[in-house]
């Protein structure tokens, strides 16, 4: 029979912020929490930046030509989590800036791939997975 | 005490917002792992440990296996350098990241590298 769940909070029992979900296979169990994305976004880096759509993340930052940042709204509990980046271009690239990774900032670069000059790029993705503080 | 709820479909307590149960388990990343150019693991989820192939090969093992080497894989360095993986290495235990020089020669170069995982566990 087909169920339903209705609320707003799922916390752990054992732990608050661990819950196991069963996985694909019907076997293994994968955290949900740590499973989560916990940052991802779309902006415009061209001309005047624009957030396209995003989660957890309260503003945006133009540090110069083809150097982001993004303000996060609900701090990571520490600099090492796991944050990937990209263009909409098969001319540019983009990656995390090495260095500048914080609880509450995520720093990206966008560049040419033929000479690695930074550049502003109008499609530009970010995610990042770890853990929320 | 620990408790098990089964359950098809989860929504808000206002019965908006409807994902279901499948969509989580389906959906939720599965692995991911920020390592240093020389494979130590900063902070990483179902990795249990790196081996260094050679200059910019790298492979992780996973802590829990993946169910086939169908799975995705995304990857990422920090600095201005590339990144990608050999397909034929993705395996239900392990997977692979090379990182690459960027200056038109992409010739492989040691780095810090970042994955994410999703897929089917075992």
């Amino acid at each position: 029979m087909a169920s339903i769940l209705k609320v707003d909070t799922i916390t752990g029992v054992t732990t608050a912020g661990s819950i196991a979900v069963t996985g694909e296979g019907n076997s293994t169990t994968t955290n949900l929490q740590q499973g989560l994305i916990k940052i991802w976004l779309k902006m415009n880096g061209s001309g005047t930046i624009a957030e396209n759509d995003s989660f957890n993340v309260s503003s945006f930052v133009d540090n110069g030509t083809g150097d982001y940042s993004a303000n996060v709204t609900n701090a990571m509990g520490n600099a090492d989590y796991a944050a990937t980046a990209s263009t909409g271009s098969s001319d540019v690239f983009a990656n995390i800036t090495g260095g500048s990774q914080a609880t509450s900032l995520l720093r990206y670069t966008s560049y040419y791939f033929s000479h690695g000059a930074k550049l502003d790029r109008d499609q530009l993705y970010v995610i990042a997975a770890g853990d929320l503080a | 005490m620990a408790s098990e709820l089964r359950v098809n479909t989860l929504k808000d307590a206002s019965g908006n917002n409807s994902v279901a149960v499948s969509t989580v388990f389906d959906g939720t990343a599965k692995a991911y792992a920020k390592c240093t150019a020389t494979t130590s693991i900063d902070d990483p989820y179902n990795v249990s440990g790196g081996t260094d192939n050679g200059t910019g090969d790298y492979t992780y093992a996973f802590t829990n296996n993946m169910a086939n080497g169908n799975y995705i894989e995304l990857t990422n360095t920090t600095f201005a350098t590339l990144s990608s993986y050999d397909t034929g290495e993705l395996a239900t235990s392990s997977y692979n990241v090379r990182t690459y020089s960027r200056n038109d020669s992409f010739t492989a170069i040691d780095d810090v590298n970042v994955s994410h995982i999703t897929g089917d566990l075992a």
